[in-house]
């Protein structure tokens, strides 16, 4: 099975980076959707079926964890499997963003291995 | 003897050039006069909050030979048209942002809550380069380019 995967970062050099990076990985990917905030991300979702979400948090218009919020508040979304990738560590934010069903933290820069591992994670999948 | 601030800015800024950015560090002789004269300066500055207040502000200062190689060993060569401004500066606060939030993890530690804003880029002359830059500067080569990281508390 491929999967439609969502990245919404604001930084396009990330997108494309997190695309080469998922082609590295082994991930069986059959679309990739781009979003450069949570408002276009939601666009996408009202469009789109989304097996996985790549999420930044820091971005201008919806951030990460308005996002979340957003996304959790909608029946349709509840359980759409999030990985969020953020240049930020705090515990505090890992754990609020645990509390909203967020399974995979990633810190940047992310490796292959980790993106594959994380998509395991979320998805409940054997590679 | 190196601040505790300059130790992590060398420390973390030179895991990331390492390990993102795939360039070779070395140490450099000197600070600013390393960079090549008559030749503009890339900016980037990244202002963050800590605990909810204003903690000051990173900055990524280098020329457009660093930002180009930083550019092509994170996305390869430019398509088409010759490397921009505009593709520098996608490359090079990108890497002040992974070096941020690295730093502010090492530096505030996990448990305070950082909000990093988005960084903003310009280029800029030595004179504005000399007011940015301080004592716990952390100045490094990478791939034979000079690059100096600075963080100014509020």
């Amino acid at each position: 099975m491929a999967y439609n995967i969502l990245l919404v970062d604001d930084s396009s050099i990330i997108r494309k980076m997190l695309t080469k990076t998922l082609g590295l990985s082994g991930v069986p990917v059959k679309a990739v959707f781009e979003a450069e905030n949570g408002q276009q991300a939601l666009e996408v979702l009202d469009k789109t079926w989304i097996d996985v979400i790549f999420l930044d948090i820091n971005m201008p218009v919806m951030n990460g964890i308005e996002f979340m919020h957003a996304l959790r508040d909608h029946p349709e979304f509840i359980a759409t499997p999030v990985i969020v990738i953020s240049t930020e560590g705090s515990r505090v934010r890992k754990a609020e963003l645990a509390d909203m069903d967020v399974k995979a933290y990633l810190r940047k820069p992310v490796s292959p291995e980790q993106i594959a591992d994380a998509v395991q994670t979320v998805l409940n999948v054997g590679r | 003897m190196a601040s505790k601030i300059q130790e992590s800015l060398l420390r973390q800024s030179a895991t990331v050039l390492e390990e993102w950015a795939m360039m070779m560090i070395d140490e450099p002789k000197g600070g600013l006069e390393t960079f090549a004269d008559g030749e503009e300066f890339l900016i980037v500055e990244m202002p963050f909050l800590c605990d909810g207040k204003p903690a000051g502000s990173t900055f990524a200062i280098a020329q457009r030979p660093l930002c180009n190689i930083v550019f092509e060993n994170v996305l390869g060569s430019v398509e088409g048209d010759e490397m921009t401004d505009v593709h520098r500066s996608d490359a090079f606060r990108e890497l002040l942002n992974i070096v941020t939030g690295h730093f502010v993890s090492d530096y505030f530690t996990d448990d305070a809550v950082v909000v990093l804003s988005a960084p903003t880029f310009h280029v800029a002359q030595r004179d504005e380069v000399e007011k940015i830059v301080n004592a716990e500067s952390a100045y490094l080569i990478a791939d034979e380019q000079p690059v100096v990281f600075t963080y100014r508390p509020n």
